[in-house]
C-alpha cells in the first residue's frame, strides 16, 4: 500500500452483497464485496458480462441498497441515511457517469453541469466551473441542447457535472462504452487529469484493456466477488490478467 | 392488423385506458341524462295534459289571432246556455282558471309553489265526469267556502273549517275551507305540483274573472252522439270569435305547450352538452396524439417488419374503437342514473310533477352512441391518419417525430373553397335566419380552413382564427335580428375556439416562457395562502362539529344523526384536501427559489406559528378561568402552532433548475401542452363570457337605477320576469291613500301584447300610469309631449319611430288579443329601451283589454319630509297581507336583482364545471404520459440529486403552467366574446359593458389551483420512481 498516492478512503465497501431474488431464482450479483478507493485513486473496475460491476457501482453511489454489507462514503455509511439524505449525498458527494443518456435534454450543456447545485440552491463556484469547461474543451458548445452535441461531446459534459460539484467520488460505469476509441481516449485523459491536477476520486467500469490502462489501479470481479488486483496497469498486463481468469 | 395486438395495446395498460375513457363518458353521460330526463319530464306532462283537457268531447273558448292562451277574453256567460240547447249536448261546463291563486295558511305563510302554478278554479258541479273528486269535507257551495287539493292543505298548516286568506288578482278575501280534493284520479292526486284552490262557480267567476265570463266551457255528447257531427253543430251555434274543438285536440294543444317548454329546456341543456362533447373530443385528441407519439418506434418497428401504413392506422382507430364502445356503453348506463337522479330532485323539490317514470326512447341511446363512437373516432382519425406516414426507419431513431402532413398547394382549388365558403357565409347572412346561420356557418368556416390550407400552408393556420374574429366583427357590424345574431356570435366563438387551438403551439413556448416564471409562482402564492387558511379553518370546524355529532350519537341515536356524522367525516377530507391543495400551492410557488419568497415563507410561518401559541395561550386561560367561549380557541391555537410546524418542512430551497425544467418541459412540445390547455381554454373561456355577460348585466342595471329610477321603493314578486306573475290591484290603490306615500306607479307587460295593423306584426309592450311615471322613471326623451297624456297615448323608442316613421303626435292602429283595434297617439319618443322596452301605453288602455289581470309590479315615492324609516313600516302595514310580494328599497332592489342574475350564473358555471372538471382530466392524463414518457430523465436527476419532493414540485408546477396559459388565453377570449355579446344583445337588456376584472383574475386563480391538482397524481408517480429502474426504463 506504500506506492498508493493517499492512503485516506473517499469511499469503502464491506462484505457488500447484493441479492436479486429468491430461491431457484436468486442471484448473487455481488457476494461479500471488500474494498476501499482512497483519495485521488483512479480505480477501473473490470470483469466478464454479468460479474456484478454496474451492481457495484449502483450501491456505492447510493442508488440502490445492498442486502448485507456496509457501503461508506467518506465518513458517513449509506445504510443509516434516509432515502432524502441518500439523494443529498448524491448531489453534493458523488458523482455519476452513466454509458449514455446522462444529460437532460431540455437543459443546455452549462445547464446541465450546473444542474446538481441548481437543486442544491448553491451558487455554483464559477472560476471552478469554468476551469473544467476549459479543460474539457467545452467552452464554445455551452449553450447547446444534449441533441446539438456528438456523443462524445455529450459524455464530456457528463464528466464535467460530475465533477463540477467536487465530490468525494466519481463512479463512471463504461462511460466510453458507446464511443469510438480516438473520442474513448480523449475522456479518459481528462480523467486521468482531473485525478492528477485535481486530486479527484475516480471509480471506472469497463471492458477495454487499453481504456484500464489509465487507471492506477484495476480490480477484477468475477461473480460478485473480487478475484485480483493490479496496480499501475500497462494494457498488456490487464490483458494477459484477463486470460489468467478466462 | 390482428384484433390481438388492438386488444393488448388496451389491455396492457388499463389505468390509462380507464382514463381516456372517462373524458368521453362523461360527456356521453351529460347527453343522455338530459335525454332521459327531459323525456320523462315530457312524459309526465303528456299525461297531465290528457287529465286538463281528457274528460269532454268538445271545447268551446274565444278565439285569439296571437298572443298567449292565458291573456285570452273570456266566453260569455251567456253562451253556456246557448250550447245547452244545441241537440246531443248531454251537459256544458263552464270553466275559470286563473294564475297567482295563493292561499295564506294558519301560520300566515303565503303557499306559493316554487316552479308550477298556483291556481285557482271553479269546482266543476255541471259535467258527468269530474275532473276534482272530494277527499275530505265537501265541495264549495257558497261564496264564502273553498277547497283545495290535499297536497297543497298537507303542505301548509290548514284545518277544515279554518277561516284563510285567499290572494287573487281581485282583493284578498277569506274563505272558509270545507274540504281537500285530489285531482283527475279519486284516489291519487295526479295534480303534479300545482297547488289549486277551488271555489263554486260563481265566486269565482267573481274573484277570478271579475265576471268579465268563463276562460272556456266543454261539452260533453250525450249518449251515442257522434263527437263530430256534434262539433260541426257547436261550431254553427257559436258566434264570431269563438272556436270548438274536441277534447283530443285540445290535450295535444297543451302537450304542445309543455312540450315547448321542455324543448327549450332541452336545448338549454344540449348546449351543455355539446360544450362538454367539444372538450372531450380534445381530450381524447391529445390522448390519442401522445400515444401515437410515444408508441412511434413501435409503429416504426411494425412498419419495418411488413406492416402496411394503413394497417397501422388500422389498428390505432381500432383501439379508438374499443375506448368508444366501452366508454359509450359506461355513459349511457350512468347517464340513464343521472337522467333519473334529475328527475328526482326536480320532483323532490316541488319544481315539477312528481311521477317516477322513467322513460328510455330508442333515441336516447342513438344519441348516446352517436355522441360517444362519433366523437372518440373523430378525434382519434387526425393522430391515427398521422401514423400512416411513420417510416419504418423511426424504429432506428430514439429522436423520431410525428411530421403533419401538408396538401399539395393548389390555388385555383382552395381560392374556390374558400370563396364557395364565403358565398355560403354570405348566403346565410342574407337570409337573416338563426337557423340558417347556424347550420351554415360551421360548414363556412370549414370550408374555409380547408380552403387556405390549400392556397398557402403558413397563412393557413391563422385562417380558422382569423374567420372566427371575421364572424364577430361582422355580428357586431350587420343589423341582423336577435337571434340570428347571437347565434353568428356563437359560431363566431366556436371557430375562434378551434382557431386558436390550432395557433396556440405557436404561442405556448412564449407565453409558458413568460408566465412561467415569477408572474406564475406570484400568482400560486396568493391563492396558496388563501387555500390553505380556509382548508385549515374547514378542517378545524368540520373537525370540531363531527367530534360534537359523534358524542351526541351515543346520548341520542338514530339514522338521521348517523348520516350526519358521515357526512361531517367526508366533509373533514374534503377540507383537508383543500388544505393539502393549498400547501402544495405554496410549496410550488416556491420553485423560482427567490430569497424574497424564503422570507416571504419564513415570516408566514412565524406568524401562523406564533398566532397559534397566542390563541392556545387564550384557550389556556380560559380553560383555567373556565370561560366556555374561550376554551375554543385551546384546539385552533394548537393546530395553527402545529400547522406552522409542519410547513417549516416546506421552507423553500431554491429551484431555478427544477422551474427551468417544468417550463422546458411545456415548451419542448407545444403541440401537446396547447391541445391539453385548450380543453381547459374553452371551459373557462365560456365561464368568462357569462361572467362578463352578467356583470354587464348588472352594472345596466345599476346605471338604470342611478340615472333613470328616481322613485323610493319597489313591489316586486319573486318570478319576476315571468309574465304570467300577478297580484291585485288594491295593493296599489290602498298604498297611494297613504300620507306618507306620494305617487304609486303600476306596470303590466306582456311579450304579444298587441299588433301593429299595418304590418301585422305582434309587438311587446308595457303599460303604466304615464303621467305619475314621469316622477319615477325617465326613458331618456327625444321628445315628449305631456298635453297628449291620456288614454290612447303611446310612447315608443326612437328605433320602432324610425322604423315606422313615426313622429309626436302621429297615431296608428293596433289590434289586440280580443280583435279590438285602437288607434294610439305617439305622445313621447325616448332613447333609453331598458326600461319599457320599446313601447308603452297606458294602464287604462291595457286595462280595458286585458281586463281580469293584475299588476306586476309597482313603484312608489316617498311623499314629501316622510324619512324612510317611516315609509317602510307604512308601506309594510299594507303589504303584510299579500306575504308573496318583496318591498324593497333602492339599495335592496339593487341587491335583489344582482342576487338573481348570480344565481343564474351560478347555474351556469355548474353546468360548465362538468366541462371544465374533463379538461382538468385531460391535463392529469397529458402530464401522466408525458411523466410516463421522461421516466428515464426523470431518473436522471434523481440519480444527479434531485429530491423527490422537488420532483413533484416540477411535475406540480408544470400542471399550474399548462393549466394558467390555457386559462389566460380562455380569459381573453372570454372576455373578448362576452363584451361582444354585450354589444349584439340589444340595450333593452344589456346596455353597460362592465368587465369584472377582479372576477376574472380569480377565475386564472382557481385555474392554476385546478393545474396544481390535476398534476398531484402525476406528481406523486414521477417522485416514486425508482431511480434505477428508472434510468434502466426503455
Ligand atoms: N434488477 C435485477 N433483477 C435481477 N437480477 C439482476 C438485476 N440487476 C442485475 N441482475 C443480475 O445481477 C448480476 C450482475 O449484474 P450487473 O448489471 O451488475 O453486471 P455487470 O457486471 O454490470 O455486467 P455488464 O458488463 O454486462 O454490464 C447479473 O447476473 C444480472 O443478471
Ligand atoms: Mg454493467
Amino acid at each position: 500500500m506504500t506506492d498508493a498516492p493517499s492512503t485516506t478512503p473517499a469511499a469503502r465497501a464491506v462484505g457488500a452483497t447484493k441479492i436479486y431474488g429468491s430461491g431457484d431464482t436468486e442471484v448473487r450479483a455481488l457476494d461479500g464485496v471488500d474494498v476501499t478507493f482512497n483519495k485521488g485513486d483512479f480505480t477501473a473496475i473490470m470483469g466478464p458480462s454479468g460479474s456484478g460491476k454496474s451492481t457495484l457501482m449502483h450501491c456505492m453511489a447510493g442508488l440502490d441498497d445492498l442486502t448485507d454489507g456496509e457501503v461508506v462514503i467518506g465518513e458517513t455509511a449509506l445504510s443509516t441515511l434516509s432515502e432524502k439524505d441518500l439523494t443529498l449525498l448524491r448531489r453534493d458527494n458523488v458523482g455519476f457517469v452513466f454509458q449514455a443518456f446522462n444529460l437532460v435534454p431540455t437543459l443546455s450543456a452549462i445547464e446541465n453541469i450546473t444542474l446538481p447545485m441548481d437543486l442544491a440552491g448553491t451558487t455554483p463556484d464559477q472560476g471552478w466551473v469554468d476551469q473544467v469547461i476549459e479543460t474539457v474543451g467545452l467552452a464554445n458548445r455551452t449553450t447547446h441542447r444534449p441533441n446539438e452535441l456528438s456523443g462524445g461531446q455529450q459524455q464530456r459534459v457528463a464528466v464535467s457535472r460530475a465533477l463540477a460539484t467536487r465530490p468525494e467520488i466519481i463512479f463512471a460505469d463504461e462511460p466510453t462504452g458507446n464511443l469510438d476509441s480516438t473520442t474513448g481516449n480523449e475522456i479518459l485523459s481528462f480523467m486521468r487529469s482531473a485525478v492528477d491536477e485535481f486530486g479527484q476520486t475516480i471509480v471506472m467500469v469497463t471492458h477495454d484493456p487499453a481504456a484500464a490502462s489509465y487507471a492506477n489501479r484495476v480490480i477484477f470481479l468475477v461473480d460478485g466477488k473480487i478475484v485480483d488486483e493490479l496496480r499501475e496497469p500497462t494494457p498488456d498486463a490487464v490483458l494477459d490478467m484477463m486470460k489468467s481468469l478466462g | 392488423m390482428g384484433f390481438r395486438l388492438i386488444w393488448r395495446n388496451v389491455t396492457a395498460k388499463p389505468f390509462r385506458f380507464l382514463l381516456t375513457c372517462s373524458a368521453v363518458t362523461l360527456g356521453v353521460m351529460f347527453t343522455v341524462g338530459v335525454f332521459v330526463f327531459t323525456d320523462s319530464l315530457r312524459a309526465t306532462f303528456g299525461d297531465l295534459a290528457d287529465d286538463i283537457q281528457g274528460n269532454f268531447d268538445i271545447q268551446v273558448r274565444s278565439e285569439i289571432p296571437f298572443g298567449e292562451r292565458i291573456d285570452a277574453p273570456q266566453v260569455p256567460v251567456e253562451l253556456s246556455d246557448t250550447l245547452a240547447a244545441v241537440e246531443g249536448v248531454e251537459a256544458v261546463q263552464p270553466r275559470i282558471i286563473s294564475f297567482n291563486t295563493i292561499a295564506i295558511d294558519g301560520e300566515g305563510e303565503a303557499q306559493v309553489t316554487l316552479g308550477p302554478p298556483n291556481l285557482g278554479v271553479n269546482w266543476e258541479s255541471d259535467t258527468p265526469s269530474p275532473r276534482l273528486f272530494v277527499r275530505e269535507g265537501r265541495e264549495p257551495r257558497s261564496s264564502t267556502e273553498m277547497a283545495m287539493d290535499v297536497d297543497a292543505f298537507a303542505d301548509g298548516t290548514f284545518e277544515i273549517g279554518g277561516t284563510y286568506t285567499v290572494l287573487t288578482n281581485d282583493s284578498p278575501r277569506s274563505f272558509e275551507l270545507v274540504g281537500t280534493f285530489s285531482f283527475a284520479d279519486p284516489e291519487t292526486n295526479a295534480l303534479v305540483g300545482a297547488k289549486l284552490i277551488a271555489f263554486d262557480t260563481e265566486s269565482a267567476l267573481e274573484i277570478l274573472n271579475r265576471n268579465e265570463g268563463y276562460d272556456d266551457l266543454t261539452v260533453v255528447a250525450a249518449e251515442g252522439q257522434d263527437v263530430a257531427t256534434l262539433l260541426a253543430r257547436v261550431q254553427a251555434a257559436l258566434p264570431d270569435g269563438f272556436e270548438a274543438l274536441t277534447s283530443e285536440a285540445a290535450a295535444d294543444e297543451q302537450a304542445q305547450d309543455f312540450d315547448d317548454f321542455i324543448s327549450r329546456f332541452q336545448t338549454f341543456l344540449l348546449v351543455f352538452a355539446f360544450i362538454i362533447l367539444l372538450v372531450s373530443a380534445f381530450v381524447i385528441y391529445n390522448v390519442f396524439s401522445i400515444l401515437v407519439g410515444q408508441r412511434i418506434r413501435e409503429l416504426g418497428l411494425l412498419r419495418a417488419i411488413g406492416a402496411t401504413g394503413r394497417q397501422v392506422t388500422t389498428a390505432l382507430l381500432g383501439e379508438a374503437a374499443i375506448v368508444a364502445m366501452f366508454s359509450t356503453v359506461v355513459g349511457i348506463a350512468t347517464g340513464i342514473g343521472l337522467g333519473w337522479t334529475l328527475r328526482w330532485l326536480l320532483s323532490r323539490f316541488e319544481f315539477a310533477p312528481q311521477g317516477n317514470d322513467l322513460l328510455l326512447e330508442p333515441a336516447t341511446f342513438i344519441w348516446g352512441a352517436i355522441v360517444g363512437v362519433g366523437v372518440t373516432m373523430v378525434s382519434a382519425i387526425v393522430p391515427s391518419f398521422r401514423a400512416r406516414d411513420i417510416s419504418p426507419m423511426a424504429a432506428l431513431r430514439s429522436d423520431a417525430r410525428l411530421v403533419h402532413r401538408q396538401p399539395a398547394v393548389n390555388t385555383v382549388l382552395g381560392g374556390s373553397i374558400v370563396i364557395v365558403s364565403w358565398l355560403i357565409l354570405l348566403f346565410a347572412l342574407i337570409s337573416d335566419n338563426w337557423q340558417l346561420v347556424l347550420l351554415l356557418g360551421p360548414i363556412a368556416a370549414f370550408g374555409n380552413t380547408i380552403g387556405s390550407r390549400r392556397l398557402n400552408p403558413g397563412v393557413a393556420r391563422y385562417s380558422t382564427a382569423a374567420f372566427g374574429i371575421a364572424l364577430l366583427l361582422l355580428s357586431l357590424i350587420l343589423d341582423l335580428g336577435t337571434g340570428t345574431v347571437l347565434i353568428l356570435l356563437g359560431v363566431a366563438a366556436g371557430t375562434t375556439f378551434l382557431g386558436v387551438a390550432s395557433i396556440s403551439p405557436m404561442w405556448a413556448p412564449g407565453i409558458v416562457g413568460a408566465l412561467g416564471r415569477w408572474p406564475l409562482a406570484i400568482l400560486l402564492l396568493l391563492v396558496g395562502v388563501p387555500l390553505t387558511l380556509l382548508g385549515a379553518a374547514a378542517t378545524i370546524g368540520c373537525a370540531v362539529l363531527f367530534v360534537i355529532r359523534f358524542v351526541a350519537l351515543f346520548t341520542d341515536p338514530g339514522f338521521a344523526a348517523g348520516v350526519e356524522v358521515v357526512g361531517f367525516g367526508f366533509a373533514i377530507t374534503f377540507a383537508l384536501g383543500l388544505l393539502a391543495l393549498g400547501l402544495r400551492c405554496i410549496d410550488t410557488s416556491f420553485i423560482l427559489g427567490w430569497r424574497i419568497s424564503r422570507v416571504i415563507a419564513a415570516v408566514f410561518v412565524f406568524l401562523v406559528g406564533a398566532v397559534g401559541v397566542v390563541l392556545a395561550l387564550t384557550g389556556l386561560a380560559g380553560l383555567l378561568t373556565l370561560e366556555t367561549a374561550e376554551i375554543a380557541l385551546l384546539p385552533v391555537g394548537v393546530v395553527l402552532f402545529g400547522a406552522a410546524t409542519c410547513l417549516r418542512r416546506f421552507l423553500p430551497t431554491s429551484m431555478r433548475a427544477n422551474a427551468r425544467m417544468a417550463r422546458e418541459n411545456s415548451r419542448r412540445n407545444p403541440d401537446r401542452t396547447a391541445s391539453a390547455a385548450t380543453a381547459l381554454m374553452i371551459g373557462l373561456a365560456l365561464v368568462s363570457t357569462a361572467t362578463v355577460v352578467a356583470s354587464s348585466f348588472k352594472a345596466t342595471f345599476a346605471d338604470i337605477l342611478s340615472d333613470s329610477v328616481t322613485s323610493d321603493w319597489f313591489i316586486s314578486g319573486n318570478a319576476q320576469g315571468d309574465p304570467t306573475f300577478n297580484f291585485s290591484t288594491d295593493l296599489a290603490r290602498d298604498l297611494d291613500m297613504l300620507d306618507e306615500t306620494d305617487t304609486v306607479v303600476r306596470y303590466r307587460f306582456s311579450f304579444e301584447a298587441y299588433r301593429t295593423v299595418v304590418n301585422q306584426e305582434v309587438q311587446d309592450s308595457s303599460a303604466t300610469d304615464l303621467a305619475n311615471s314621469l316622477e319615477h322613471l325617465n326613458p331618456d326623451f327625444v321628445e315628449l309631449d305631456e298635453s297628449l297624456i291620456g288614454r290612447d297615448t303611446i310612447w315608443i323608442h326612437e328605433g320602432f319611430a324610425a322604423d315606422n316613421l313615426l313622429e309626436i303626435g302621429d297615431s296608428f292602429e293596433i289590434e289586440f288579443p280580443d280583435q279590438v283595434v285602437e288607434t294610439v297617439t305617439v305622445g313621447g319618443i325616448f332613447t333609453d329601451a331598458s326600461i319599457y322596452g320599446n313601447r308603452v301605453i297606458s294602464l287604462e288602455l291595457w286595462q280595458d283589454r286585458y281586463p281580469t289581470g293584475g299588476d306586476q309590479f309597482l313603484s312608489v315615492t316617498t311623499a314629501n319630509g316622510i324619512d324612510d324609516d317611516r315609509a317602510r313600516a307604512a308601506i309594510l302595514a299594507i303589504t303584510d297581507s299579500y306575504p308573496q310580494l318583496n318591498v324593497d328599497s333602492r339599495e335592496e332592489f339593487q341587491e335583489r336583482q344582482e342576487n338573481s342574475i348570480d344565481q343564474a350564473l351560478v347555474v351556469i358555471n355548474v353546468l360548465l364545471l362538468v366541462a371544465i372538471v374533463i379538461a382538468l382530466l385531460g391535463i392529469a392524463i397529458t402530464l401522466a404520459l408525458s411523466v410516463f414518457e421522461r421516466t428515464r430523465e426523470l431518473g436522471l436527476v434523481r440519480a444527479v440529486g434531485m429530491t423527490s419532493r422537488q420532483m413533484t414540485r416540477m411535475v406540480l408546477f408544470e400542471g399550474a403552467i399548462i393549466a394558467v396559459f390555457g386559462g389566460f388565453l380562455g380569459l381573453i377570449l372570454g372576455t373578448l366574446f362576452g363584451a361582444a355579446a354585450v354589444q349584439v344583445i340589444p340595450d333593452a337588456f344589456i346596455s353597460t359593458l362592465d368587465i369584472p376584472v377582479t372576477d376574472l383574475m380569480q377565475y386564472l386563480a382557481i385555474a392554476a389551483i385546478a393545474g396544481i391538482g390535476a398534476a398531484m397524481v402525476p406528481a406523486r408517480r414521477a417522485a416514486r420512481l425508482n431511480v434505477l429502474d428508472a434510468i434502466s426504463h426503455e
